[in-house]
């Protein structure tokens, strides 16, 4: 029986970093970074959030690989979703990010 | 094995098998709400493509003080969700019942927070085709199309996050009436997925609908 957990002093840990990054998320959109720079710059901070979720919330981190493949399945069938999808909207004349 | 163990149900050959395979299910599963938030998600990002001055217009100005509040109360309802887990995995069931109590009362305080917000635009204009609708100055058709697009996945968020209240409230009845002590470890596990992903999916709607525009310190209001 695997009773291997995450400890709480982790978890408190992974959620002190999410609210770090939260404030530092929100306080970066009050500068001026134009439509593609907020996206970006928001973009990425939330990915560095999931992560953190990911990993310790949802116990990645102690899970076997076939938890792992699963995971990064749903993530891969979302970036073909993605690029390819947007490869098409950003190749018209007419598009601008 | 201790006494409260889940009966061995008749496919699997060890409890371990049965607890993983669990789990594994509860993956597969999320992986198929990647598939629902990530395609209104791609759409909203193709349509951004057309408009992207007028959709960052437009998030600014939306409510990203309520926005960034409800973000920590939905971040702290998960560390109360981890703890629980963590709790029902030691066998604690007192600390276990407190983060449970804990996580609903915070998804219902997103809950209520998330009400508020939308009358919030609505009374500040936000909402079309209503008599108080405002562009301001954003193209009153593309401010429209953003604000759908901003309904429907927090309505999505919404919904999916009262389900999430009501497992963890039926887990919480169930453990106070002492079915499921150490037993329920692996639904408390299961539960805590369906929990964090909900989690996961604010953590880019936050980026993606409030913080894809300039907002002004000054702007900020309840």
């Amino acid at each position: 029986m695997t009773e291997r957990t995450i400890p709480p002093a982790t978890s408190v840990l992974a959620f002190a970093g999410l609210v770090v990054l939260t404030l530092g998320t929100v306080s970066l959109s009050f500068l001026r970074m134009g439509p593609a720079g907020h996206l970006a710059v928001g973009l990425v901070i939330g990915a560095a959030k999931a992560a953190i979720v990911a990993l310790v919330f949802m116990h990645l981190i102690r899970s076997p690989a076939r938890v792992w493949l699963a995971a990064g399945l749903g993530l891969f069938w979302l970036g073909i979703l993605i690029t390819l999808t947007m490869t098409d909207y950003l190749a018209r004349p007419e598009a601008s990010f | 094995m201790p006494a409260e163990a889940p009966a061995l149900a008749p496919q699997f050959s060890t409890a371990e098998q049965q607890r993983s395979a669990s789990v594994l299910g509860m993956w597969v599963f999320l992986a198929t709400e990647v598939l629902l938030f990530g395609s209104v998600v791609t759409a909203f990002l193709a349509t951004r493509v057309f408009y992207p001055h007028d959709f960052e217009r437009a998030a600014g100005r939306l409510n990203v003080l309520i926005g960034g509040v409800n973000t920590l109360v939905l971040l702290a309802s998960s560390l109360a969700m981890a703890l629980a887990v963590h709790g029902a995995q030691t066998g604690h069931r007192r600390a276990m019942l407190v983060c449970l109590g804990a996580t609903a009362l915070l998804g219902l305080a997103f809950l209520g927070l998330k009400g508020y917000e939308y009358f919030a635009d609505w009374r500040d204009g936000l909402v079309p085709r209503t008599a108080r609708f405002d562009p301001g100055e954003v193209n009153p058709d593309r401010l429209a199309l953003f604000m759908a697009f901003y309904f429907v996945l927090t309505g999505f968020h919404a919904v999916h996050l009262s389900i999430g209240v009501g497992l963890v409230g039926w887990l919480a009845a169930r453990t106070a009436r002492g079915a499921y002590p150490r037993a329920g470890a692996t639904v408390t596990e299961v539960i805590g997925l369906y929990w964090h992903f909900v989690d996961v999916v604010w953590i880019f709607l936050l980026p993606l609908l409030y913080l894809s525009g300039h907002h002004a310190p000054a702007d900020l209001h309840f």
